[in-house]
């Protein structure tokens, strides 16, 4: 998403192609939209096989009717700190697409909220951090009542170069 | 009058395109249709008259008082002015090979011709060994050819076939020209796109009657590729629909197994319940193993391609061989076919070029003067088999050695068994021949065998006696999808391993393992010293132990050996085969998942990676 952070109006449009639904869920404190248009389906959590030399956030692949698809756990993904899945965790799946390329995966969260109609005037862009917090994937902030929601370009959040990259040797 | 003119001289025009003179029944149709045409209003006299002639030429070849293709042509020119006839008179548009434009060649028309060019060759080879019966065969499907191309208005491709037709009656087209025939044909079909023929140019009409030897070998081995988009089975369906299916059928097994598993109704569930799901259970099987059977071809073609392929190199070489092929009805998974067409090529090509001798040779050594190739395909124990034996002079071990120390494969002193020394002509850039040919001597052609049956998780073996022959047997899995697998647990985690590659299993204990260094440990088996890779350190676990686990000794495609430190052995049975998804496809130690009965998934293990991988880190962390 090229913003224009100095133009005004650039932000508008932005803010514009940025308004829909939002499926919201919880993550540590925080409250995050996911495009709704990106979510296949939410279901319970599951035993997850690990693979092994995968990124600690990659929790491993679980069986989704058939099909084998890789999970992300997304609490290690941020680098919040870890915590025991609770009878709310549950996993998004997600269709992401990568260099015109669709995957399917999931993305495990603490909690699913609701979806959201959220519309132009209430998306803001992302305030900047400089360099201690990289916001890249985030889309902009959703302002519901008195709650902001994290919108989250979830097609960067998994990019694939990072998603796959495997450990080296050495780390072992 | 029942039928209009029009419609009664089209039919003519497309009877005479495909009749034959041993049908009586089409000649009569013809003979009447024509007295219709004689009484109908409107017709000038010349028609008459000409139509008149016809009649009484048709009743003679009815009567067999005279030959079919003697009155042929003038038929054909009768056709011709009925139809110019009709059109200047109705300024409609008819059937006629001099005005019409040709029409879209469909894929039915494609795949018929396709397969009458296929039969023409292989009756050709037929009658080249002498039956009688390919002769009239031949006969047959050059008219139908030449019927089909009549009925889309390719006026110059029946034409030629026309003129070959003819030609072969009269003793002046050879089978060479009819080989010829079809190779153009071939290619042109190859060529054919927007559903229109290429054009026939002059050059092609006369290069089918043209007999001196040009190089033809290479033609067909360039269309290799491409062939697959022409093969057609009774029913075209979309890959991707059949894939689909067959994907959701797996889903449905396993969604049965997991009902069936379920403890609850294990413990539960009264026995005519039980009884039931069985019933469900076998039928569900019986549509999995249906829908894999959808993806079989046979390898007809193939073997009908390396008939061509025998014939044309004999020819070159001037060796007499005779290829006797038995199991061409053999079925093999379509993705697997096009792997499999390389190594026998490759194969049959060595055989011809280095294994099979000059006749002279042969007859000193007292053996037949025709040499013999044969290629054989069955299925056995899940198995696809595809042998290729000649009775040549065999693979020298001594030059094969020679060439190995050389090239450093091996050291002068070892000491090899003939199987070993033969393992290495798969080696990339091996050879033994000191020139090269255009057909071979480059070393690439084994190592092709090598990986492409490897990559069906097959294994080759070559058996060869010096002076009397080479027996190469291929073999890999029927169905890419379903993998024989040993279950281990390593930890908590299971994983699957597939029995292919295992040698065998051991427990272990402080008598026969030992350390290096006191890290990298090792098996003893027999006289050799195996070493071990410990699965749940190699994923990342440094605190497994080793005592009280299983060595599962596994050979990778190398022939290294070593042995996996597993806790458990579960079970062995067979798997099918899941991709991990986008992206996880290029993981180490991981070829692939596999859903388990509780519907958890379970990790494949690559074995060739973790040797090469596992051995290396081994390695590292001694030093």
């Amino acid at each position: 998403m090229a913003e224009k952070k100095d133009n005004g109006t650039a932000v508008v449009s932005v803010a514009e192609k940025l308004a829909g639904k939002y499926l919201t869920f919880k993550l540590a404190d925080e409250e995050y939209g996911l495009e709704i248009l990106k979510v296949q389906e939410i279901i319970q959590m599951q035993a997850v096989t690990k693979v092994p030399r995968t990124p600690d956030y990659v929790r491993g692949v679980i069986n989704l009717r058939g099909k084998v698809i890789p999970v992300v756990d997304l609490r290690i993904k941020f680098r919040f700190s870890e915590c025991e899945d609770t009878e709310k965790t549950c996993i998004i799946v997600v269709q992401v697409t990568n260099d015109a390329n669709m995957i399917i995966m999931g993305i495990i969260i603490d909690e699913v909220k609701e979806v959201l109609d959220i519309d132009a005037d209430n998306i803001e862009e992302t305030p900047s951090f400089g360099a201690s917090i990289d916001t890249e994937f985030i889309l902009g902030m959703g302002k519901i009542e008195n709650s902001v929601k994290i919108l989250l370009d979830i097609d960067r959040v998994l990019s694939n170069d990072e998603l796959f990259a495997l450990k080296e040797t050495s780390e072992i | 009058m029942i039928d209009s003119i029009e419609i009664i001289v089209e039919r003519i025009s497309e009877a005479l395109l495909l009749v034959d003179d041993s049908d009586n029944k089409t000649l009569t149709d013809i003979k009447n249709d024509l007295i219709l045409i004689k009484k109908s209003e409107n017709v000038s006299n010349e028609i008459i008259s000409e139509t008149d002639s016809a009649i009484k030429l048709l009743e003679k070849v009815i009567d067999k008082n005279l030959q079919f293709d003697s009155c042929y042509e003038q038929l054909c020119d009768l056709a011709n002015t009925l139809n110019e006839f009709v059109c200047n008179k109705s300024q409609n548009k008819f059937i006629s090979d001099t005005v019409n434009e040709p029409e879209a060649i469909t894929d039915e028309f494609i795949s018929s011709l396709y397969s009458s060019i296929e039969k023409l060759e292989t009756k050709v080879l037929e009658m080249e060994n002498g039956s009688d019966e390919a002769y009239d065969s031949i006969r047959r499907i050059l008219h139908t050819m030449k019927g089909e191309f009549g009925i889309l208005n390719l006026a110059v491709y029946s034409k030629l076939i026309h003129e070959v037709e003819s030609g072969f009656d009269n003793n002046t087209v050879l089978p060479d020209n009819l080989i010829k025939l079809k190779d153009l044909i071939y290619t042109k079909l190859m060529k054919c796109s927007d559903n229109k023929m290429p054009p026939l140019t002059k050059d092609d009409f006369d290069s089918v009657f043209d007999i001196e030897e040009d190089n033809n070998i290479e033609s067909t081995q360039t269309s290799v590729s491409k062939k697959d988009n022409i093969i057609k089975g009774s029913i075209n369906v979309p890959v991707q629909r059949l894939d689909n299916l067959i994907n959701l059928i797996g889903e449905a097994v396993i969604a049965q197994s997991m009902i069936t598993d379920d403890p609850f109704i294990r413990n539960n569930a009264s026995p005519s319940l039980l009884n039931k799901f069985a019933h469900a259970d076998l039928a569900m099987r019986q549509i999995q193993e249906m829908s894999m059977a959808l993806r079989m071809v046979s390898l007809k073609t193939l073997f009908h391609k390396m008939a061509r392929l025998v014939r044309d190199m004999s020819k070159k070489a001037s060796i007499k061989i005779s290829l006797n092929m038995s199991g061409e009805e053999t079925e093999i998974d379509k993705s697997a076919f096009a792997k499999i067409e390389d190594p026998v090529l490759h194969i049959i090509r060595n055989s011809i070029d280095h294994g099979v001798e000059s006749q002279s040779e042969r007859l000193k050594m007292g053996k037949q003067p025709c040499a013999n190739i044969v290629l054989k395909a069955y299925q056995k124990a899940g198995n696809v088999y595809i042998e290729i034996t000649d009775d040549g002079r065999g693979l020298d071990q001594e030059a094969i050695l020679k060439k190995a120390i050389e090239m450093n494969y091996c050291k002068p002193d070892e000491k090899l068994t003939d199987q070993d020394i033969f393992k290495f002509i798969f080696y990339p850039g091996f050879s033994t021949a000191e020139k090269i040919t255009d057909i071979s001597g480059r070393g690439i052609g084994m190592n092709i065998v090598k990986k492409n049956i490897e990559s069906l998780r097959g294994a080759v073996e070559i058996k060869s006696k010096q002076g009397s022959g080479t027996s190469i047997v291929m073999h890999f899995p029927l169905t890419l999808a379903i993998i024989d697998g040993m279950i281990v647990r390593v930890k908590s985690n299971l994983y699957i391993i597939p029995t292919l590659s295992i040698v065998k299993t051991k427990s272990l204990c402080s008598e026969n393992t030992n350390t290096v260094l006191r890290k990298g440990e090792m098996i003893s088996e027999h006289d050799t010293f195996i070493p071990l890779v410990c699965l749940g350190k190699l994923f990342g676990d440094e605190n497994t132990d080793m005592v009280n686990s299983v060595a599962v000794i596994v050979e990778d495609n190398m022939g290294r050996k070593a042995g996996l430190v597993v806790n458990e052995i579960l079970d062995k049975r067979q798997f099918v085969i899941k991709s991990l998804g986008n992206g996880f496809e290029n993981m180490p130690f991981v070829s692939g998942g596999a859903i388990l009965s509780d519907g958890m998934v379970s990790l494949i293990l690559d074995v060739n990676s973790i040797l090469a991988d596992g051995l290396k880190i081994k390695l590292e962390t001694v030093v």
